[in-house]
């Protein structure tokens, strides 16, 4: 996600948060990419809350995902085809949304898989989880100050 | 006609032809909710109409339901309950919608996937909205291919070159003529103009009907070739279509093309299941995998299969072959089902003598599946009948009134333009198109095989035509259009009526008349589910006014309709029961009886119509039902009893089936059979009744024509049980009546000198095909060459070769470079084996799948890892779904060049591929397992195959077995000797003895008086006992110090002679008693 544009996301209607703005803006940088600047354009009067439903559902989804891996890895040892298959769901989900760090971590398990390296897929898979959680937690604050700004600021942004 | 539909087309086309693509109607498919979610406001963002499911079979309800609801396909590739790719196809078959293919998975070989089954495009997540306002494309497309693809096939078949190469000709793909089909193609002319935005020049998209019509590109091997070299060239980020075209530099061609033909050739593509391991022989298949072995192996299969009247390439084969891969495949089902009904078409006409041209040599076999192999051949085949005999056609509908019905039908299909087509052929493939016997002119024995079948097909329709009357001929057509209009009950008074005449005034053969049925029988089902029901019950109704026909009137029974009599209700009852059947089918390889393939392939063929309602799974099951059904309703109650308990086996299930109707074909000896009929027959009671009756049939033949048609099955049957001295006198009977002129019978008997060890006859055997001018093919020269390697040396290998290279007569393919591998490398000369492996490799067809399994294996041999990798990988290309045994062929090369990580990783994708547990592949891995020592990981294996509902053969017993016995665990292994022995119902098994000394021995050691005891005991019940085993036992008795009773007389009573040893063992025994 460009700076820019979370500049104009963030700064567009509250000046006066600036730097809370900038701390979102830094902290969101890295974690999303363009699909989430996608998936953003796709918010109008229509579905006002579009990203954050489709966020919400994200985290929903994913974390049924993440647990299904999770038992996969207890239940089948070894089972590099079945967690590869899983993993892939996760890889789906997130790149849906653009979550690129833990899609980035998603790929490296599946890596992992491929090379049949248990102890690979053990230490991607922490790091999806820490990467989900850290999502979770720029996403819910990234939010709180757009709702803060009020319903405009997501509708009257500049086009790009 | 064409041109009235065309302007119809027009009028509402054009009402909408402002607002396109704006509400198209788009049904999206994802089993993730957030991408469903984002991918759904993409789309409406898009403007299309937007129809969402996270299910597949879901989304295939909805789509066949509301056949015309939608426009476009976005399915996801990855879903639990149906894989995309099953949808594609399914899709692609019933309904011809573009579907696009949406994953998050780029890798290559799941692009290429997503192409060979058919997706006009693959986009991978997340998608861009920018893709997605473009997606209209293919839905233009897809209407206009559809339209030209017609004028360009009529152009094709009559500018053909007579002499086109035979790759050319076999790649060669007809498609649907919608021009028939009554699915005009709306909204031509007015997409045209919006149609080149996307950059590519499409040279088929602006057409003008009054432009000169350009050829059709045909999907031929060499442009799949280049098609995959392109992708792989450019990486699969880059490999878009244009670019693709680039590389492939083909004068035009479009991607349309490209995704569409290459659809259609997937669906006939033939999976030549052979089991590899199987074909080799039982022998260990890397000391032995011999070129000429497997292929040896592999050509008897083919003899055998075209003994069967069956023709021995891959399609053919598949139904029975491998019941299995056709039932699992998730090859759709009208799609198979067209399959049968080809291959009926086909065989039929092949009982002719001349059928041994199919019975293709070595060679050929890679090519095989790529043109007259498949059901495109045999499409390609009937289309030309119905470009070259249109004109006919519809004076002969006219001439009896039926035009109305006709189109009427054809436009009651119309929102499925396959199927029609397919019912147009069908139609058409019965009534007598003589002209195309000659317009064919043979350039490759493909060809030949092709022209030979086609003139077969003639002579018999001929045949019939000659003696029933027109209107009985059609009448029998009207059958299958009555159908389709749905007007069965009003046609079916007529059509028995006109029948009636025609049967008994016709003097048909069985077996002719049954495969008419089927094949007609097939082409009818290609109706699209909701139809099929109606279709069933025309079907009975019909089968039952056939039998008051025979019994009052007292004519001929046509088979014909037995196998169409069977309503719905009771195909379905039988399926569930017989699965199991169908199982053991599946395991039954190629030396299954010929007749019981045959029938079972006919059965098959009626039975699959309640495919769409079952499953494919129970296709041959249900077939095989299908056909004692009806052959009880012959009147033959006795079979029908035997066949109610569904546990009997099959084998006797299939023979009484041939006993009832080799003797139902005597008592009806008013019967004129033809030599082909004589051959069929020859070949059935060999089966059934054993050699010597089948020689005491043929003596009775009274014509030469006949004797010599029959000669064939009479000599297989001599080779298969190697009596040289009957074959070679037979051979010499032969002469007599004129030597058969193809290389078949030859190389039968030299592949019986092979297997005698007797070398130097087929070296004279080649001298004498030499001599009379005999033609020899790929499998003459393969087993001359070895004959060589065994008999005088590389150097006269290699002039032998040499001959063959000069011989325009025969393709220097795959096997023939495997055979010369194999003979290297017995010399020792490796390098020189390899590089001929490399050659082979050039010479592999991208649609069979056994060369890359042949040469695999000669890698294999070889201990080639990288060989064998490349070729498993290389084989992936190959179109379709990839069958158990190639899984298993690949993990037996990996084990045996080390790499059980790589096995381990194979079975892992055959294992997510695969929706059955075949414990057979698992066995491969777990036998790599216990001969390295690793039994705990055998028992993890073999336990995940447990958890996963896999039923473990005596094989895996053995195996774990072996294991335990290794591991010290004896209780554990006659754990498992007992479950081995417990499946003996199925099986002759016996567990290796050398195990079973062993856990004696084992027990004695122990002095485990109790466990020996026991273990004696489970063997005695299974007269398993021997002197070293009582010995062991004893000898725990001695070591634990305890007085054995009753041992003596256990001996005696397993009738178990003394020794020495064992006397003064019992003695010492006894003593321990004394002191």
């Amino acid at each position: 996600m460009s700076l820019e544009r979370i500049v104009s996301r963030v700064t567009s209607n509250q000046s006066r948060k600036l730097a809370e703005g900038h701390k979102a803006i830094a902290n969101a940088i890295g974690y999303l990419d363009e699909q989430f600047c996608q998936v953003e354009d796709l918010q109008d009067e229509a579905s006002p809350n579009f990203v954050e439903e489709v966020v919400t559902l994200f985290f929903k989804d994913s974390g049924r995902l993440m647990s299904n891996i999770e038992q996969a890895l207890d239940k089948y040892p070894r089972d590099f085809n079945r967690w590869d298959a899983y993993m892939q769901q996760l890889k789906g989900s997130c790149s849906s949304i653009g979550a690129s760090r833990m899609k980035n971590e998603c790929m490296s398990f599946r890596d992992s898989c491929g090379q049949g390296n248990v102890e690979g897929c053990m230490r991607s898979f922490q790091k999806v989880k820490r990467e989900h959680a850290i999502l979770r937690q720029k996403l819910e604050s990234y939010f709180q100050l757009l709702r803060q700004a009020g319903p405009a600021g997501a509708a009257t942004r500049p086009v790009m | 006609m064409r041109a009235v539909e065309e302007r119809k087309g027009v009028v509402p086309a054009a009402r909408r032809r402002d607002q396109f693509p704006v509400g198209m109607r788009v049904l999206a498919v994802d089993d993730d909710p957030v991408c469903l979610k984002v991918l759904e406001t993409l789309l409406l963002r898009c403007q299309y109409h937007v129809t969402t499911t996270n299910q597949a079979a879901i989304a295939l309800k909805m789509l066949r339901e509301n056949r015309d609801m939608f426009d476009l396909v976005i399915s996801d590739v990855h879903m639990p309950d149906m894989d995309g790719f099953k949808l594609l196809e399914l899709v692609g078959l019933e309904m011809d919608l573009p579907v696009i293919m949406l994953s998050v998975n780029g890798e290559t070989k799941t692009v290429l996937k997503g192409i060979t089954h058919g997706a006009c495009d693959y986009l991978l997540k997340p998608v861009r909205i920018e893709e997605l306002r473009n997606i209209w494309q293919h839905v233009i497309r897809r209407k206009f291919s559809t339209r030209d693809r017609a004028n360009l096939d009529f152009y094709e078949e009559c500018n053909k070159p007579p002499n086109a190469d035979s790759d050319h000709v076999h790649g060669h793909v007809t498609c649907g003529s919608p021009d028939q089909s009554g699915r005009p193609s709306k909204k031509r002319k007015e997409y045209c103009s919006e149609e080149e935005d996307e950059g590519e020049v499409n040279t088929q998209d602006i057409d003008d009907p009054s432009a000169p019509k350009k050829p059709r590109v045909v999907w031929s091997v060499e442009l799949h070739r280049k098609f995959v070299a392109a992708v792989n060239q450019l990486g699969i980020d880059k490999a878009v279509p244009k670019r693709i075209l680039e590389l492939m530099n083909v004068e035009k061609l479009t991607r349309e093309n490209k995704y569409r033909l290459y659809l259609k050739r997937l669906s006939a593509v033939a999976s030549q299941q052979v089991s590899i391991v199987a074909a080799l022989g039982g022998r260990d298949p890397f000391l032995h995998m011999g070129g000429f072995e497997g292929l040896q192996g592999y050509q008897a299969f083919n003899s055998s299969a075209a003994l069967s009247s069956f023709t021995p390439h891959g399609l053919l084969n598949s139904p029975r072959n491998n019941p299995a891969a056709l039932g699992t495949q998730g090859v759709p089902a009208s799609k198979s089902i067209q399959t049968m009904s080809g291959s009926h078409t086909l065989s039929h006409p092949i009982n002719d003598a001349n059928k041994y041209h199919l019975s293709l040599p070595g060679n050929q076999k890679g090519n095989l599946g790529q043109g007259l192999a498949t059901s495109l051949g045999h499409t390609q085949m009937q289309q030309k009948w119905i470009h070259e005999e249109t004109d006919d056609l519809s004076t002969i509908l006219s001439g009896n009134g039926l035009s109305n019905g006709m189109s009427g039908t054809l436009q009651s299909v119309s929102s499925s333009p396959l199927l029609p087509q397919e019912l147009a052929e069908c139609t058409q493939a019965k009534i007598v198109s003589q002209p195309s016997i000659r317009t064919s002119s043979v350039s490759s024995e493909h060809i030949e095989g092709a022209v030979r079948v086609s003139s077969g097909l003639l002579e018999s329709r001929v045949s019939q035509q000659s003696t029933i009357p027109l209107s009985g001929f059609s009448a029998n057509e009207l059958l299958i259009h009555g159908s389709f209009n749905n007007t069965c009950a009003n046609k079916l008074g007529g059509t028995s009526s006109s029948c009636a005449p025609a049967r008994s005034s016709n003097d048909l053969m069985v077996a002719r008349d049954t495969k008419g049925g089927a094949s007609s029988f097939g082409g009818a089902m290609l109706l699209p589910p909701d139809t099929e029901q109606k279709y069933l019950n025309f079907g009975g109704g019909n089968g039952l006014k056939q039998k008051f026909d025979d019994r009052t009137a007292d004519s001929l029974f046509d088979p014909k309709f037995v196998w169409s009599s069977v309503p719905s209700s009771q195909l379905a009852s039988n399926i569930g029961a017989h699965h199991a059947m169908s199982q053991r089918w599946n395991n039954s390889s190629s030396n299954s009886s010929n007749i019981g393939a045959r029938m079972i392939g006919q059965a098959t063929s009626s039975g699959s119509t309640v495919i769409p309602q079952m499953k494919t799974d129970f296709l041959v099951s249900s077939g095989d039902m299908l056909m004692p059904k009806n052959t009880s309703d012959l009147s033959i109650p006795k079979l029908q009893s035997e066949l109610s308990s569904s546990s009997c086996s099959f084998d006797g299930l299939l023979n009484s089936i041939v006993k009832v109707i080799l003797s139902w074909m005597d008592s009806h000896n008013d019967f004129r059979l033809s030599p082909s009929d004589h051959m069929v027959r020859l070949e059935l009671i060999a089966k059934v009744h054993g050699t010597s009756q089948a020689e005491e049939y043929y003596r009775k033949l009274s014509t030469a024509a006949s004797k010599k048609a029959a000669s064939f099955p009479l000599l297989h049957c001599y080779v298969t049980e190697r009596n040289v001295q009957k074959a070679e006198t037979f051979m010499a009977e032969l002469q007599r009546y004129g030597l058969p002129v193809d290389p078949h019978s030859f190389n039968e008997i030299m592949k019986l000198y092979v297997a005698t060890c007797q070398y130097e006859k087929v070296l004279s055997v080649i001298y004498l095909m030499k001599r009379n001018n005999i033609p020899r093919n790929v499998l003459s020269y393969n087993i001359w060459m070895n004959a060589c390697a065994e008999v005088s040396g590389l150097a006269s290998v290699q002039s032998a070769f040499k001959e063959m290279l000069n011989d325009d007569m025969v393709e220097v393919g795959w096997s023939t470079y495997c055979t010369l591998a194999n003979i290297f490398k017995k010399y020792g000369q490796s390098s020189k084996a390899l590089a001929c492996l490399r050659t082979a490799e050039t010479k592999l067809s991208s649609t069979g799948r056994l060369g890359y399994s042949f040469i695999m294996t000669c890698y294999a041999a070889l201990n080639d890892r990288d060989g064998v990798i490349r070729l498993w990988e290389a084989s992936k290309s190959v179109p379709g779904r990839i069958p158990a045994a190639n899984y298993m062929t690949a993990m037996v090369c990996l084990i045996k060049v080390g790499d059980i990580g790589r096995a381990e990783w194979t079975f892992g994708s055959w294992e997510a591929e695969s929706k059955k547990h075949d414990v057979r592949v698992s066995n491969v891995l777990l036998g790599a397992y216990v001969r390295n020592g690793w039994i705990e990981k055998a028992e993890r294996l073999h336990l995940h195959m447990l958890e996963k509902g896999a039923h473990p053969n005596y094989k895996t017993w053995e195996i774990l077995m072996e294991g335990f016995v290794q591991s010290k665990q004896m209780d554990k292994a006659v754990n498992a000797m007992k479950k081995g022995l417990s499946l003996l119902k199925t099986c002759h098994w016996r567990p290796p003895l050398e195990l079973l000394e062993a856990i004696a021995k084992y027990f004695e050691e122990q002095g485990s008086v109790e466990d020996a005891d026991r273990f004696i005991k489970v063997l005695q019940k299974f007269n398993l006992t021997s002197l070293p085993l009582y010995k062991s036992l004893l000898g725990a008795y001695i070591n634990a110090d305890i007085v054995p009773q009753n041992i003596p007389q256990m001996i005696a009573g397993d009738q178990i002679d003394m020794d020495e040893e064992m006397d003064q063992l019992i003695i010492r025994a006894s003593k321990i008693d004394i002191t």
